[in-house]
């Protein structure tokens, strides 16, 4: 017997001894019980971003900031619109754009940076754009996980340890980022050393 | 294209359960994975080529998620391999123990083997289904086999060398 045959042989024996036949209609029925879950999250996703995009408009009617700038989202160079509003002492975003799929994104967020001496002051553009440039760690529904940063891509999916860390050093950039990823609980980054979780 | 999840069960429900089976090594989370594979195929709208894409799918996102679980649950897999498969009637001592020493592999070294065994995956093909690239399989088949090779040769000698003890 080859060792493909024996191979063969014991996985026959494996799945005949231990597997148990599966039904479709209860695979449909799992699946309602998914599509009612994401339509939960979607539903909450829906008044953030209603919330988000009414302050927006409001903050636009003060005399907001509305530039065209090209990021990189997930390794694709997108055009992006920025809209910025200064509200105080911080900064409210949207950047919207159009994904490789065609569909409309908005990302949102916001944020307030201390001077020398102490006090409050909105972020700059620059700032902004830093974060959104930032690297993302994107898990993918085939379990897969990457991280991007700029053109570069990287999939990580076995780079976890047993703690569900993982240590990953970009080079795209000018200098080298080392990020410290720990699985489905946020990241890291440091220009000279890896950041102990 | 897409086929209804009847037929998919009934021709590829035992491949994912082998290919879950390969990298968790524990029936109960790899009929899990088959489950979890099989919900996310029949609520994702993802148009395919042919039948042969469709499976290659199935086999990548099961092990995949095989993959999570191990990492999620790594505490659970305290039973040892031997436990596991102690009642399970195999055709010969032979193919139980070439199947306890390919179980025993480094997870990356078994997955690209049961790929080339089980399904007779091509290398391009592992390579595809692991998205890595098709040195990196060649490596993971050769290491792995030679590994194999070694114990099984280690066994052997076990096996003669009681064999001579008790004779003496």
């Amino acid at each position: 017997m080859t060792d493909r045959e024996k191979y063969k042989s014991a996985v026959e024996a494996v799945a005949s001894s231990k597997m148990h036949q599966l039904e479709a209609s209860d695979i449909m029925k799992n699946s309602k019980k998914t599509f009612r879950f994401k339509g939960l999250v979607i539903a909450v996703a829906a008044v953030i971003l209603l919330v988000g995009a009414c302050g927006a408009a409001y903050a636009a009617d003060l005399g907001g900031i509305q530039s065209k700038v090209q990021l990189w989202f997930q390794g694709e160079l997108t055009d992006v619109t920025l809209d910025i509003s200064n509200n105080g002492s911080y900064s409210e975003y949207t950047a919207s754009f159009t994904d490789a799929e065609g569909n409309p994104r908005q990302i949102m967020g916001g944020g307030v940076a201390y001077d020398f001496f102490g006090k409050e002051r909105p972020l700059t553009e620059e700032e902004i754009l830093e974060e959104l440039n930032a690297p993302e760690v994107v898990y993918e529904d085939d379990g897969s996980v990457w991280v991007y940063s700029g053109s570069e891509k990287v999939e990580i999916t076995d780079m976890f340890n047993e703690d569900g860390v993982c240590y990953v050093k970009l080079t795209g950039g000018k200098k080298p980022i080392y990020m410290t990823i720990q699985y489905q609980g946020g990241y890291a980054t440091s220009r000279s050393r890896y950041v102990t979780p | 294209m897409r086929l209804p999840l009847e037929l998919l069960i009934d021709r590829y429900q035992k491949n994912l359960f082998a290919a879950a089976y390969n990298v968790c090594a524990n029936a109960q989370d790899a009929e899990d994975v088959v489950q979890d594979t099989l919900i996310q195929y029949y609520s994702s709208n993802k148009q395919f080529n042919d039948e042969e894409h469709i499976k290659a799918w199935l086999l990548r996102v099961a092990i995949n998620k095989a993959k999570d679980v191990t990492r999620r649950f790594r505490w659970k897999n305290t039973v040892s391999l031997e436990e596991l498969t102690t009642d399970i009637p195999f055709e010969d001592p032979e193919v139980e123990t070439f199947f306890d020493e390919v179980m025993n592999l480094p997870e990356q070294y078994r997955v690209a083997i049961h790929l080339f065994y089980y399904e007779d995956m091509a290398v391009k093909d592992i390579a595809k289904c692991l998205q890595i690239s098709e040195g990196s399989v060649k490596m993971r088949l050769s290491r792995g086999r030679d590994l194999l090779k070694e114990r099984l040769t280690e066994d052997d000698d076990n096996d003669r060398s009681g064999k001579i003890q008790k004779c003496g």
